[in-house]
């Protein structure tokens, strides 16, 4: 019962970390390159999400308010930091990157001060469900369908809206996309929009449910982002969510078993010895080149 | 006579390309006298150890393109044991130094070979992943390290009872600076930089012209793992104090932002990490808003210059450089060359005596997941003779070339090359054993020189000699530029060369290896009736050598004009063998490339 518990709690970690991890690996699909300030974007929407609640907006709406935010924050930063740099060496946008985590983390810490804040939580998160003697916390219960919502939603978006189709023309070819039409800023914009509302979604479930937020929350998460999005197979939407899902069950695990210090250190290992034996991640083949 | 050695002297300063170095050593040493402040002295320590890192990582990102993110792991690795020794044992920092870099290197070395085939984004955030690690064990550890506590009273350098003042430090580390940067700059201009190089701009390539890139890559990292130990153990008797945040990612952030601005010179690099040590001190009052304008600033520096400070272009310093690399659009190209010549007419072939088997090839068979993409071929290519493979498009020639030369894993058969089995050696074996090859979508090193590419080739072969002239075989390198046409060529970079010129220069490059057998895979692929009947000559020449020359070809006409023998393959098995007229008139070969007829 206890490991059931534990899984359960897996569960709910997972489907954060996948929508955390879905707007990066979009975002890998599209330009090639790691978007290193998502977890800063996790970071100022939570910021933003909790100003709203604090000030007593509705939580729901505090939600939805953020994830805009979030995404109108993705947007601008993929305009002035990356689109003038799509064609330039590899290691001039991820500098130009780091630029803007260092703008966003101080800017936030400019902002709401460096003090570590914790997210309240709204009453009735606090209703624990009980079925037959296994306790299901409504936090979790809402977590895990927010997150098959979006699912969902993105699912249909991506199969359906003209825009979701050439966001994957894009992902596949972005010259052959440009040559057919397909206007490829737009699409770019609005992985980005996605991503970020996403990962907004991402960070406020994250402080309701396990804890403080803080200016530096978001490096460390999209580290463990990339790490899932590499275990999956990067720029594969799928993988992601079952890298999320392996990753939030493995930390569950780890804290329960081993200790709760090296939680992160954990993922980290994971990744690591899952890629020394399958190098491009679960959702694609080996390589063939052997040097 | 006084004069003239003075002259000579000076003229050695006063060089353009070294005067900078000069007068930027001259001032470092000077600095200390002229600021007289511990508190600028110790910026200045901090500067220098800064760049000691940054010389290596220099060598490993910039010259080697090995994105290794774990540089904050080795740094503080190294710190902590040349802490720990010295808090517990009381060791001179002379013995515990070269214990705290090598534990630096073997962990380096060890975290590379798990990490040897990831590249790029893969390999930044495996080690990315381990430095994360290292970070947390250091951090929670507590029994060894005092975890967040930190380790306080680490005594200062002594030399022979004489224990180093701040301005000791300053000069010690402006003498491994010196010395780190000398060392780089002869590594960069001998075989091992060229390697380096080679490595970074194509790692095909430079596999299959017999380099061993594992060897390259950990050459590179052990190189910079002993620069950032020898820093790394320097840092904790220099400050007196060591704490876990030694090993968080700021320290390679601030590495990974000076090196890439610093362009991928040794003064540029000093340069950027002078200035990127010095900002953030000076704006130190401004708190928070100096960070977010660092931010600030390295976008709008991206946004205008995305190819980061070209310090080289700015003060004439050149790039170590094999030689001068010129882009100039006035050189003849290989085609004008090829007209003004002129070439020999095709001959027709006779019956030619067969020299001994080179290739055999036994029930080779290759699949990819499900796809059979050869089965049981068998095959042999004999000395001086020209044998084409054809077949329709996914026939599976190119695969075949792969399992030859080893970039694809064999599935089943045996692949023998002069009787000595070769289908489960790595390429650069196989390259040294005496085959060579070329690709069909080009695999050169576009940024280096035309003469460097073939140069790539023998460094393999070459002794390895301490002294200035390294890299021989110079004739031998010109000779083969020469033979394909491309004698005038040697110091352009290769990535302004025409086509045709590109697919010769890899000819050039896979003669320059000295090999017995050449496969050389479409090479007529997209040139016109001149270039081909140029190339042709020049497959006939190389026959003529005693070299067997194994070729797929699309262009017919080449096919049966130049081979001795035609195999064809269709659908990953072999369905005909024998001369052109033979292949002509063969019944399945028709059906192949016609389709059946409809009775």
């Amino acid at each position: 019962m206890v490991l059931l518990q534990q899984l359960l709690n897996g569960l709910a970690v997972g489907s954060i970390y996948s929508l955390l991890s879905l707007g990066f690996t979009l975002v890998y699909g599209v330009l090639y390159f790691m978007n290193m300030p998502h977890g800063e974007i996790l970071m100022v929407g939570t910021f933003i999400g909790y100003v709203l609640y604090a000030s007593g907006v509705p939580f729901g709406f505090a939600l939805i308010l953020a994830m805009i935010a979030a995404a109108f924050v993705g947007v601008s930063v993929e305009k002035i930091a990356y689109r003038r740099l799509r064609n330039a060496r590899r290691l001039a946008p991820l500098l130009s990157a780091l630029g803007v985590v260092f703008a966003l983390q101080n800017g936030a810490m400019a902002i709401w001060g460096t003090e570590i804040r914790s997210f309240p939580s709204p009453a009735f998160f606090s209703k624990i469900f009980d079925i037959y003697g296994f306790r299901i916390p409504s936090t979790i219960a809402f977590i895990l369908g927010l997150n098959l919502f979006l699912m969902i939603c993105l699912q249909v978006f991506f199969k359906r809206h003209p825009i979701g189709i050439s966001i994957r023309a894009v992902s596949d070819d972005i010259e052959t996309a440009k040559l057919m039409g397909i206007n490829t800023n737009l699409a770019i914009s609005v992985t980005f929009a996605v991503g970020s509302a996403l990962a907004a979604a991402s960070g406020i479930m994250l402080a309701v449910r396990y804890g403080p937020i803080h200016p530096l929350m978001g490096f460390s998460l999209m580290l463990k982002s990339f790490a899932i999005c590499v275990l999956g197979g990067i720029g594969n939407i799928y993988g992601a969510v079952v890298g999320s899902f392996i990753l939030g069950i493995a930390e569950v695990i780890a804290v329960g078993y081993i200790s709760p210090a090296y939680k992160d250190a954990i993922g980290f290992a994971v990744l690591i010895v899952t890629l020394v034996f399958l190098p491009t991640g679960i959702f694609r083949g080996r390589t063939e080149v052997r040097l | 006579m006084k004069t003239k050695a003075g002259g000579a002297i000076a003229a050695i300063i006063f060089d353009r390309g070294r005067l900078l170095p000069f007068t930027l050593i001259l001032l470092s040493v000077l600095f200390p006298f002229i600021v007289r402040d511990d508190y600028w002295t110790r910026i200045g320590v901090l500067v220098l150890l800064y760049y000691i890192v940054a010389v290596g990582y220099n060598a490993l990102l910039n010259h080697t393109g090995q994105f290794d993110s774990a540089i904050a792991a080795y740094f503080s690795i190294s710190a902590y044991v040349s802490a720990l020794l010295d808090v517990h044992t009381g060791w001179s920092f002379w013995v515990t130094l070269p214990l705290a870099a090598s534990s630096a290197c073997v962990i380096a070395v060890l975290v590379g070979s798990v990490t040897l085939r990831f590249s790029g984004d893969y390999l930044a955030i495996v080690t990315l992943a381990f430095s994360e690690i290292n970070r947390l064990i250091i951090r929670n550890w507590i029994g060894v390290t005092r975890g967040p506590l930190g380790l306080p009273g680490i005594s200062d350098i002594s030399f022979l009872s004489y224990e180093f003042g701040l301005s000791d430090y300053y000069f010690f580390c402006l003498l491994v600076a010196v010395l780190a940067a000398l060392v780089y700059r002869r590594l960069a201009v001998s075989r091992i930089g060229l390697g380096w190089a080679s490595v970074k701009e194509n790692v095909i390539a430079s596999a299959a012209t017999g380099n061993n890139v594992s060897g390259y890559k950990l050459t590179s990292i052990l190189f910079c793992s002993c620069l950032v130990g020898i820093s790394g153990a320097i840092y904790p008797h220099f400050i007196n104090f060591l704490d876990p945040s030694v090993a968080s990612l700021d320290l390679f952030f601030g590495i990974l932002i000076m090196v890439i601005l610093g362009g991928g010179n040794l003064i540029g690099l000093f340069l950027s990490v002078l200035i990127f040590t010095l900002i953030p001190e000076v704006f130190r009052g401004l708190l928070v808003y100096r960070m977010l304008m660092l931010g600030c600033v390295l976008v709008a520096l991206m946004n205008i210059r995305p190819e980061g400070f070209q310090y080289g272009q700015l003060f004439y310093i050149k790039i170590p450089s094999l030689f001068n690399r010129r882009r100039d659009n006035e050189i003849e190209t290989g085609f004008q060359r090829a007209e003004r010549i002129g070439f020999e007419p095709v001959a027709s072939i006779a019956e030619r005596p067969h020299g001994e088997v080179l290739l055999t090839v036994e029930g080779l068979s290759k699949d990819f997941g499900g796809l059979k993409a050869l089965s049981k071929v068998g095959l042999k290519v004999h000395a001086a003779e020209i044998v084409s493979l054809i077949g329709p498009n996914g026939a599976g020639k190119t695969t075949l070339f792969n399992l030859v030369t080893g970039l694809s894993q064999v599935t089943e058969g045996s692949v023998k090359f002069m009787n000595t089995e070769i289908s489960d050696l790595p390429p650069y074996k196989i390259c040294r054993l005496g085959i060579a090859r070329t690709f069909q979508n080009l695999n050169l090193m576009e940024n280096l020189s035309v003469y460097e590419n073939v140069m790539v080739s023998r460094l393999p072969r070459q002794s390895s000699k301490w002294n200035g002239k390294e890299i021989t075989d110079q004739e031998l390198c010109l000779e083969c530029l020469n033979f394909v046409g491309l004698n005038g060529s040697e110091g352009v970079i290769t990535k302004s060369l025409p086509y045709g010129d590109k697919r010769r220069l890899e000819l050039a490059r896979a003669l320059a290896a000295e090999p017995k057998l050449i496969l050389v895979d479409e090479p007529t692929a997209g040139m016109n009736q001149v270039e081909v009947e140029y190339f042709i000559s020049l497959l006939k020449k190389i026959r003529e050598s005693g070299i067997g020359v194994f070729c797929i070809e699309h262009n017919m006409t080449v096919a049966m004009g130049i081979s001795d023998r035609i195999m064809v393959l269709d659908y990953g098995v072999k369905i005909a063998e024998g001369t052109a007229k033979e292949i002509s008139e063969n019944q399945r070969v028709i059906e192949a490339y016609l389709g059946r007829q409809k009775c």
